[in-house]
């Protein structure tokens, strides 16, 4: 089933169509950093590691997460909803191999749309602007907070652990973000509010809207790969990405099993 | 005048047998609470960002709050987001629909449609609007003047801004927002119009994934910070560079008209060949 289920998501486009996005909105906003300062005699800002986390950190390609992540998976389970195909799907498979299959196919194809365009985006840039050395370039030395996640990879060559750790950051928050888009695939059967519902909710959560409601803050889910981390913080939004996959895919289950039973 | 009304009722009855699946499709009930949401943490995140800077909400009055968040498009993106995501299935091409068409004819059934997409984007104008004001009712004082915060310039500083001269000094904060919420408002009108000619032409999911591209690629040229964006003259962000509003909205409206009269031109040509097909259904 999960064979299968690979197999169907990574020969549809919609995988490499929410790749290609974000890799264009990562990319598109290096390169306007690349063209601005390449004419200029200031060339601090033209290391691949500036170039690759600029985008990330000033840009608005947070946003795009959710919805990169959602369209990769979500547009297959609402359309086996919808056609009650689903049904025919499990009595070939059984539940638990359906619903095992799908969310770890859906995982893996949110994790491969956002880690592998950040993976290419790093790619591009560490070949066009050259590699970080502050050894030999030490005009492009970047300073992070101290004490920060990134603080720490940078004594490595290359500073390689943070492209690790963004591409990881990334791809876990995608395969988060596509399980949740399965949970709203199967609760509103509904192809468009699959892909949508997602990006509310993330959004949501960035402008901290338990805090005005509520009075508390939830934990920040771009702990993950923001620069700012330290790493008490990394380790909390671990947690809670963790725990929250969890009750989602508890969720999907229910809903799944109840949706099959009763639809 | 009872004549044009009898004439006119059928182009109305048309257009209004939208409202009721309208109302009765879950996209619509959950969109509105995602607006409800909406508006409330843009007003609640502006003001908590005056009292951070200047320990007091207070310096900012209602209608101010109002017009800042029409010069921002309510969250230009989110917005137009779920207005998409309620409009998504326009016109609903039901059996009924094709039946009103039949009775009174393809002309009058189609601007019947496009009376109730006006109608839809200035009710939505207003719900927006409506959400926003109920939230910061509770934090700013009611007033419709222009503060001092806001004429200092100081306003513009805490919640990164530029905000014209021509609207501090020739116009009062509800002029203004009506003003600023004119591109918005045609830009809504516009989406509906292109989701009108999908559906004609009998692919629907075109038109929604048009517009979905068209405001990701907005959203990414914006990011990139390329100087010329698609939604350039369609929303609010043009006022953001502005110097001589007036010749800026002339050209924002003439973009509009363009644009619509072109879709409008293409639907008419497509509705006398357009085969007349409900759901399931071919006549």
């Amino acid at each position: 089933m999960f064979r299968q289920e690979l197999k169907r998501i990574f020969r549809s486009g919609n995988l490499y169509i929410a790749l290609s996005a974000f890799l264009i909105c990562l990319s598109a906003s290096a390169a306007q950093i690349w063209f601005v300062y390449s004419s200029s005699e200031d060339v601090s800002f033209l290391s691949a590691m500036f170039l690759c986390f600029a985008p990330v950190f000033f840009g608005g390609t947070i946003l795009l997460v959710p919805f990169c992540a959602a369209i990769s998976c979500s547009q297959a389970q609402a359309d086996e909803m919808t056609s009650g195909n689903v049904r025919f799907r499990v009595l070939r498979c059984g539940y638990f191999r359906y619903s095992a299959g799908k969310m770890c196919a859906g995982m893996l194809a949110g994790f491969v749309s956002l880690g592998g365009a950040f993976a290419i985006h790093t790619l591009i840039w560490h070949l066009a602007a050259g590699p970080y050395d502050p050894v030999n370039r030490p005009d492009t030395v970047l300073q992070f907070v101290e004490g920060t996640v990134y603080q720490y990879y940078l004594q490595q060559p290359w500073a390689y652990g943070a492209y690790l750790h963004a591409i990881l950051g990334f791809g876990i928050t995608g395969a988060l973000w596509a399980a949740v888009s399965l949970l709203c695939a199967v609760l509103m059967m509904d192809a468009v509010l699959a892909a949508v519902l997602p990006v509310l909710l993330y959004y949501l959560w960035k402008t901290n809207f338990t805090d005005y409601l509520f009075g508390f803050s939830l934990p920040d889910f771009t702990g993950l790969y923001n620069d700012g981390v330290f790493w008490p913080d990394y380790w909390q939004a671990l947690i809670a990405h963790f725990l929250l996959l969890v009750i989602v895919w508890i969720a999907y289950g229910i809903v799944l099993k109840r949706r099959i039973r009763n639809a | 005048m009872r004549k044009f009304l009898r004439q006119s009722a059928g182009t109305i009855i048309a257009g209004f047998s939208n409202l009721d699946s309208w109302v009765h499709s879950s996209r619509t009930w959950i969109m509105l609470a995602a607006l409800y949401l909406l508006c409330m943490t843009n007003a609640l995140r502006d003001e908590r960002a005056v009292q951070l800077a200047i320990g007091s909400a207070a310096s900012l009055n209602l209608g101010e709050i109002v017009f800042l968040q029409g010069f921002r498009g309510f969250n230009f993106g989110l917005s137009t987001m779920i207005f998409l995501v309620m409009m998504s299935t326009f016109p609903k091409r039901s059996a009924y629909q094709e039946y009103c068409m039949i009775r009174s004819d393809r002309r009058k059934w189609f601007h019947g449609q496009m009376i109730y997409a006006f109608i839809m984007c200035l009710l939505f104008m207003v719900l927006v609007i409506l959400f926003t004001a109920s939230f910061s009712a509770f934090h700013f004082p009611l007033s419709f003047e222009w503060g001092e915060f806001i004429l200092s310039g100081e306003a513009s500083f805490y919640l990164n801004l530029f905000i014209p001269n021509d609207f501090l000094t020739n116009m009062t904060p509800f002029a203004a927002t009506l003003l600023v919420c004119l591109p918005t408002l045609l830009c809504w009108f516009s989406i509906c119009m292109i989701l009108m000619l999908s559906n004609l032409f009998d692919h629907p999911g075109a038109g929604i994934a048009a517009v979905a591209m068209l405001l990701i690629s907005n959203y990414i040229f914006i990011q990139a910070q390329i100087p010329f964006y698609p939604l350039h003259y369609a929303c609010s962000y043009y006022f953001y560079e502005s110097n001589r509003i007036g010749d800026d909205t002339i050209r924002m409206l003439l973009f509009h008209l363009l644009v619509n009269g072109a879709l409008y031109t293409v639907m008419r040509i497509r509705l006398w060949r357009m085969d007349i097909a409900a759901e399931g259904v071919q006549a």
